[in-house]
């Protein structure tokens, strides 16, 4: 028996070589010098409508949809089928003036209607979950076929930035059936096909308005699992994927290339500075002593990001350029703390198993430095759902870690949810300097408010900003990606073939 | 059998009902799909405006009674994340956790067969043992390790299989013996119980009485009686096979059922969950039936009662 | 008895007790530290910290730069600790329940049986990522989760070694003198009816040590800053390019326990017919 055994194993190792040369061999062959016309990425964000009146998931909606603006690769607010906006000097109404002979991916023309049509049928679907964005409008008429004029509930000086999010589709075609699986639209790709779920096929769109892009085809794919983003880049399944931290090195090590920019993503501490042991001003300012966010950068993140003190990041509307990151001081701090009255009770830490980046790694060490500085806390995880529901509701306790992102880049839409919805500081004047803020159509003042609101966020520490995570774009090399984007999202439409 | 079978029936549809109103109830115990599906830059304003249109502001037994009247009639509504039919989505995606459950168990059967086949005719101790161990050694190893170091070694370095999807026939073979492994390990154990069963009875010592070889008896006596106790309880565990793909569907981005019925829990999704759960343990069911019935069609000392 | 299934059991037996002395013997050594991080000194590989082996981080350090023998300890203590947890739990419903259903057969028998037979139709895993995904992932919630998923197995078991027992003669002849039901489940049926079941559970050990497992990796595990054997090997799984001994170890640790088990446990039932042991979850 012992005999037989070996004899197996003496010619099956032969063969076993022998078939892994020869699919060695069919590799090499396959991939000649010719230049690859199709891209396989994978993406963290659902991919589960193609209608854009209706789904919310940005990438998707970039791919096979175009907006009035996008967000430019320089991070400003640039023109996307728009040509060029203006607004009423109190930022109620907003022109909008499109580029001439849009045509959708059907080659039928895109007129200002169509951008109406758009809108309005937003605004009329309460299911719609582009329905947050387009809310603040009051009415949107057409002024002929090349101009579109939106006017507003209230002042809003941030709204070319928000009309990023909303894909325009042609009124004469538009169904809400056939649009979620095979929608039309006049992005830069258009929709071979959808299973449904969470693959989608895309052709470049030839009636672009920039010309038909680089990479043909591309595959689009809801891969939530970050190491099975990796897994599939090392295997060559995938071509792109935006990946953190650890995964990373090991990608740039297998050969893969990547770049890295400065995100829009703030992780941060949020107090409960109302009420509960985090109403105590001084202890709030003593955490931001406690903690070494360089460290924090360099060992959570692997350095793919940057420690900040606002909550927002440089890449940013409204971020404060004279904004300096406090040095550690655990000495200071802990003076601090003893000075503030805290009586050592445990403080529970609240953080969401999503949102964040190595949420257990991450939250261990931020309770490791409060522990440092004699703030007794207590880790308390929640589930993404569960976290936000509290979020909103106002529950979550005393201190909670959390992001706060703004993927159109507009420090406003932070300001918004982190101060005004959230409304943490009863006393605070930043409610009241957020709706001046948002009546400033002109950009130099609006930063200036916002330098304002950022500096008494600071003094009075209602939050702690801990750094900003990078986006790192890791692709094959049979790819390029001359200006990675800075929110995070990967489009086939950025790359071209090396 | 009529009889057998409409009280089968009923007793499914108990169950069934129990499980709706327990996976109801539980995936509703906090959480919403608003604040997730409008994302965290959302109003307080904008999720509960969402929640009306969704139907979710109204009372939990309100929502009870309207889900068990629409459930009722086939009717489990719209994903809210894919704005689609639930029950539509959930099918589309079963074959593929279907494929990937029966690969596995019959990678499990087969593999196991063939070992407990070796280890009865040629088995000496050391090869026993040798099945022990390795056993051991499978059952110590959580699933999602397995796959993704199977994943770096023959997908990662070697080149030779996909890591992930469903796109091809040989993308099945890494989710499949994944999942299979503690499958071989656990039949192998099954199969010796049955054998060494089978082994003491009188057939087989008047079989040898006859004058038949070691070979012979093992072939035509004790393996064709050995191999339904197996089954049954093999059986059985394909229906927690069916429910027990999400981490290897997860590990290997396989696009099945698992994984959205997953993803419908963290989403709240709470069509999709409710759709899935039915689906599976209406499988489950299925299966269970089956399984007596055949029991029952083998071995004529069973009687269906 | 020969020579080699001696050396069977003296093996699984040694590999007991290594894992016996991590559990125990640990936490007494001078440089059992748990929570001190060290960022600076993340990721330190086995055996190169320091000289020598009994250096301050002898299996090196975490992502956090804790030490990694005494978290593998700590681990082993909650690990432990929620699979026995769990197969008790299992094991008192089971019996409680099978025993109920069996002895006094009738109602009792169907609503018992119709329960477990709801249960069985749940697909195990869903359920488990349902109820923890909702009421928030807590050692509490993970054993009365896992705890109430398992009896079955134990209840059909004792069941129908009640249900033959009451027809024997010790039980009848109870009956006959007048002794309380509870007297006679207490005194007659228990004594045999558990010792099966606890092999049983043995067995299951390696289930929920597993399904803890697995239920980390998903992040619905024993939550941080508690270690736990399932959420050390899932954490260390996103360095496994990189540093593998961070999943390698924690991994070899369980099976050391299950392996020991395993042959143990084979090693007392071989002969008598098994019990068909639980599928993994997950």
């Amino acid at each position: 028996m012992n005999r037989s055994r070996r004899g197996t194993v003496r010619w099956l190792t032969p063969v076993l070589l022998a078939a892994a040369l020869a699919l060695a061999a069919c590799g090499g062959a396959g991939s000649a010098d010719a230049k690859p016309t199709s891209i396989t990425v994978a993406i963290e964000q659902n991919v589960d409508t193609m209608d854009g009146l209706v789904g919310n998931s940005a990438p998707v909606n970039q791919i096979i949809g175009a907006a009035l603006v996008k967000v430019g690769l320089d991070g400003s607010a640039a023109p996307d089928l728009a040509a060029s906006w203006t607004s009423s000097a109190d930022a109620t109404t907003w022109t909008f003036t499109l580029k001439p002979g849009l045509k959708f991916s059907d080659g039928t023309p895109l007129t200002a209607d169509d951008v109406v049509f758009s809108y309005e049928t937003v605004l009329k679907n309460p299911k719609s979950l582009q329905g947050v964005y387009v809310s603040a409008v009051a009415s949107v008429v057409a002024k002929g076929p090349g101009t579109a004029v939106f006017t507003m509930k209230s002042p809003n000086a941030t709204w070319p930035r928000v009309a990023t999010n909303l894909p325009i589709v042609p009124r004469a075609e538009y169904n809400p059936t056939t649009f979620a699986t095979k929608p039309i639209g006049a992005g830069p790709y258009t929709v071979v096909s959808f299973n449904g779920t969470d693959t989608m096929k895309v052709a470049a769109n030839p009636h672009y308005y920039a010309g038909p892009r680089a990479i043909a085809e591309a595959t689009v794919q809801y891969v939530p699992d970050e190491t099975t983003r990796l897994n599939g880049l090392q295997s060559g399944q995938f071509d792109a994927a935006v990946l953190t931290g650890n995964n990373v090195d090991v990608a740039k090590s297998a050969g893969l290339a990547s770049e890295s920019v400065t995100g829009s993503k703030v992780i941060y501490l949020g107090y409960d500075s109302g009420s509960g042991p985090m109403a105590n001003e001084k202890l709030r300012q003593a955490i931001s002593y406690g903690i070494d966010r360089s460290a924090l950068v360099k060992s959570i993140m692997l350095g793919y990001g940057e420690p900040v003190d606002q909550m927002i990041s440089s890449t940013t509307f409204g971020y404060d350029k004279n904004a300096l990151v406090p040095a550690q001081d655990v000495a200071k701090a802990k003076q601090m703390v003893a000075a503030s009255g805290y009586a050592g009770e445990e403080i529970p830490l609240r953080y969401p198993t999503g949102y964040v980046p190595a949420p257990s790694d991450l939250s261990q060490a931020v309770a490791n430095y409060l522990t440092q500085i004699g703030i007794k806390v207590k880790l308390a995880p929640q589930d993404a759902s569960a976290f936000l529901t509290d979020w909103l509701g106002k529950k979550l306790g005393p201190i909670w870690l959390f992001s706060a992102q703004t993927v159109t880049l507009e420090g406003a839409g932070t300001f918004k949810y982190v101060d005004v919805a959230l409304n943490t500081a009863k006393d605070s004047p930043l409610p009241a300097l957020y709706d001046t803020m948002l009546g400033e159509s002109d950009d130099a003042q609006r930063a200036a408010t916002m330098a304002q609101m950022n500096q008494i966020r600071t003094e009075r520490a209602y939050y702690t900003p801990l750094f900003v995570q990078n986006f790192v774009y890791v692709h094959s090399t049979k790819f390029a990606l001359p200006k990675p984007p800075p929110n995070g999202y990967l489009n086939p439409a950025y790359f071209t073939a090396s | 059998m009529v009889r057998f079978l409409s009280r089968r029936v009923l007793r499914a549809l108990v169950s069934l009902l129990g499980v709706l109103t327990i996976v109801f109830f539980i995936v509703r115990i906090n959480g919403s799909p608003a604040v997730l599906l409008l994302g965290p830059d959302a109003s307080a304003e904008a999720v509960a405006d969402l929640d009306r249109a969704l139907g979710l502001d109204r009372s939990l037994p309100v929502q009870y009674l309207s889900f068990l009247r629409s459930t009722a009639v086939g009717d489990f509504g719209e994903s809210l994340n894919f704005n689609r039919p639930a029950l539509g989505l959930i099918l589309a995606r079963l074959p593929d956790t279907l494929l990937l459950a029966v690969s596995a168990f019959a990678f499990g059967l087969v593999v196991a067969f063939g070992l407990a086949v070796v280890a009865e005719l040629w088995g000496n101790r050391t090869f026993r043992d040798a099945l022990l161990w390795i056993g051991a050694v499978v059952q110590a190893v959580p699933t999602f390790l397995l796959g993704i170091v199977l994943i770096l070694v023959f997908a990662v370095t070697l080149r030779l299989l996909p890591a992930l999807g469903a796109g091809s026939a040989t993308s099945l073979i890494l989710p499949a013996v994944t999942l299979g492994c503690f499958e071989v390990a656990l039949y192998v154990r099954l199969f010796s119980v049955a054998i060494a069963e089978q082994v003491g009875q009188d057939y087989v010592r008047t079989a040898y009485a006859k004058g038949r070889t070691k070979l012979q008896v093992t072939l035509g006596h004790v393996l064709p009686n050995a191999v339904l106790p197996v089954v049954t309880v093999a059986g059985i565990n394909l229906g927690q096979l069916i429910g027990g793909t999400v981490v290897v569907e997860t590990v290997f981005n396989w696009p099945g059922a698992g994984s959205l019925i997953y993803q419908g829990v963290t989403g709240r999704d709470y069509p999709i969950v409710q759709a899935g759960v039915v689906v599976v343990a209406t499988l489950f069911i299925l299966i269970n039936l089956g399984v007596d019935m055949l029991y029952a069609v083998l071995d004529p000392r069973v009687r269906l009662s | 008895m020969t020579a080699r299934p001696a050396f069977s059991v003296l093996l699984a037996s040694a590999m007991l007790l290594v894992v016996g002395v991590l559990v125990v013997v640990v936490p007494f050594l001078p440089h059992y530290d748990t929570a001190t991080q060290d960022l600076a000194a993340a990721q330190i590989r086995p055996f190169t910290d320091g000289a020598h082996l009994l250096g301050p981080h002898p299996l090196g350090t975490d992502s956090l730069g804790r030490d990694v023998l005494s978290r593998l300890a700590l681990a082993g203590r909650v690990s432990i600790l929620i699979a026995v947890g769990v197969v008790l739990l299992n094991l008192v419903i089971g019996v409680v329940l099978g025993l109920l259903a069996g002895y006094f057969g009738g109602v009792f028998d169907h609503v018992i049986m119709g329960v477990a037979d709801i249960q069985l139709t749940i697909p195990v895993l869903l359920l488990l990522i349902a109820i923890i995904a909702a009421a928030g992932p807590s050692i509490p919630v993970l054993v009365i989760t896992l705890g109430v998923t398992f009896w079955v197995r134990y209840g059909r078991v004792s069941r129908v070694i009640a249900a033959s027992l009451r027809e024997r003669d010790f039980v009848s002849a109870s009956v006959t003198f007048g002794a309380a039901d509870v007297w006679i489940l207490g005194r007659h049926l228990l004594p045999t009816v558990v010792p099966q079941l606890v092999v049983l559970g043995t067995f299951d050990i390696g289930v929920i040590i597993t399904a803890e497992a697995s239920l980390s990796y998903l992040g619905l595990g024993v939550q941080p800053p508690t270690p736990s054997w399932g959420g050390m090997i899932a954490d260390g799984q996103r360095f496994l390019q990189t540093n593998i001994a961070l999943c390698l170890v924690p991994a070899v640790v369980v099976f050391l326990l299950l392996g020991g088990l395993a042959i143990l446990g084979q090693h007392y039932t071989s002969g008598r017919a098994g019990v068909a042991p639980t599928g993994r979850v997950g």
